[in-house]
């Protein structure tokens, strides 16, 4: 089953990209989480094909998940959706194999839907 | 050959070892054992002083002695303040008979503030002549090119002292501004990091608030987003004001 994890801490950009998602493929199945940890505990359940993380979180950063995500033996592709322009934050992304893109909010409808396009 | 130019020669070659030795001399210890040694080759005294004047200081190199002193000009007892000052040639005869002693001086004053003595003591033993005069001018001038070199070098390496350590307060004073600099860098690529993600965050909220309003309709969106707009403005606002005590409190640290 086609997949996509939601990771933020902002609930109405999940509620936002969760419902422009839905517009654009209706058959994706769709995770939202304010918690990182509670979407870790939940990933070799749901097998997401895409996971749109944030990386300014207060329990656990992006980067945190990133390092949890390395030790799940999992085929996982990640695109970095953050409000962080800094070039030291895109050089620290590349260093990531399961990083695909790194790509600065706002995501728009139109943006939402290239991605579904090239990832599933 | 006669007596005289017999006389000469050994003179000649006397002075030359005098100066040889002096201008190789390392220290003052070196010269005072010099003139110990050597100054009964050149000329006939039981002692021999030489005096260094450079301002209020005086330096003293006793050659029968070997020692040396430093006073101040107004320590020389009267007669040879006399003699410097006025450059008349001094004389002094004590004794009576066989244990008769002459004390002469004279005086060379270089510049206004630097001059030497010279004060010979002689004896029946060691009787000094005339023709000695020439010599003690060129022990003068031996000595004096000596002393002068000395002080300078003294001089030059207080300079270089002076430098090294005006060097490393300069060096210590570019480490702190430079330590300063990187603090101050560090708190403004904080700010800016930190302006990018408050600032930013709001705004692409906001932005992303606006976009689905076209796809729900006004009422649905005002029903179901409206308080997060709202939450979106007010975030943004309070992001603006921590950058601005942010601000403030980095222009007053660097005040």
């Amino acid at each position: 089953m086609r997949s996509i994890y939601l990771v933020d801490d902002q609930p109405v950009l999940n509620k936002i990209n969760k419902r422009f998602i839905s517009m654009i493929d209706p058959e994706i199945a769709i995770y939202d989480f304010t918690e990182p940890q509670i979407a870790l505990n939940n990933i070799v359940e749901h097998k997401p094909m895409l996971i749109l993380l944030d990386l300014n979180m207060p329990e656990m950063s992006g980067w945190e998940f990133l390092d949890q995500l390395n030790l799940i033996d999992m085929d996982m592709k990640v695109i970095i959706l953050t409000s962080s322009d800094s070039q030291k934050d895109k050089a620290t992304a590349s260093l990531y194999p399961t990083v695909k893109e790194y790509i600065i909010k706002p995501l728009s409808k139109a943006g939402l839907a290239d991605i579904i396009s090239r990832y599933f | 050959m006669s007596k005289e130019e017999t006389h000469y020669r050994v003179l000649f070659e006397a002075i030359n070892k005098f100066s040889i030795a002096v201008f190789n001399a390392y220290g003052t210890e070196e010269v005072l054992q010099i003139l110990k040694t050597k100054i009964k080759y050149l000329i006939n005294c039981s002692e021999f002083e030489f005096y260094y004047l450079a301002g209020h200081n005086v330096e003293k190199f006793c050659g029968s002695a070997a020692e040396s002193s430093s006073l101040f000009l107004y320590d020389l007892a009267p007669w040879m303040f006399e003699l410097y000052n006025t450059g008349i040639p001094y004389y002094y005869l004590e004794g009576k008979g066989e244990t008769v002693t002459e004390t002469r001086g004279w005086s060379f004053r270089k510049q206004e503030k630097f001059g030497s003595i010279i004060i010979i003591k002689s004896d029946q033993n060691a009787p000094f002549t005339n023709r000695y005069i020439t010599m003690v001018k060129l022990i003068n001038e031996i000595l004096c090119a000596k002393i002068s070199n000395y002080r300078l070098i003294k001089e030059l390496d207080e300079k270089t002292d002076k430098i090294e350590t005006l060097v490393l307060e300069q060096e210590k004073l570019i480490e702190a501004r430079t330590k300063k600099l990187k603090e101050s860098n560090e708190n403004l690529t904080q700010l800016i990091q930190f302006n990018t993600h408050q600032i930013r965050e709001p705004i692409a909220r906001t932005i992303s608030l606006m976009d689905i309003k076209d796809d729900m309709g006004i009422d649905l969106w005002e029903e179901e987003f409206w308080p997060d707009m709202r939450q979106a403005v007010a975030d943004l606002e309070d992001a603006v004001n921590s950058i601005v005590s942010k601000v403030d409190r980095l222009e007053s640290d660097n005040i």
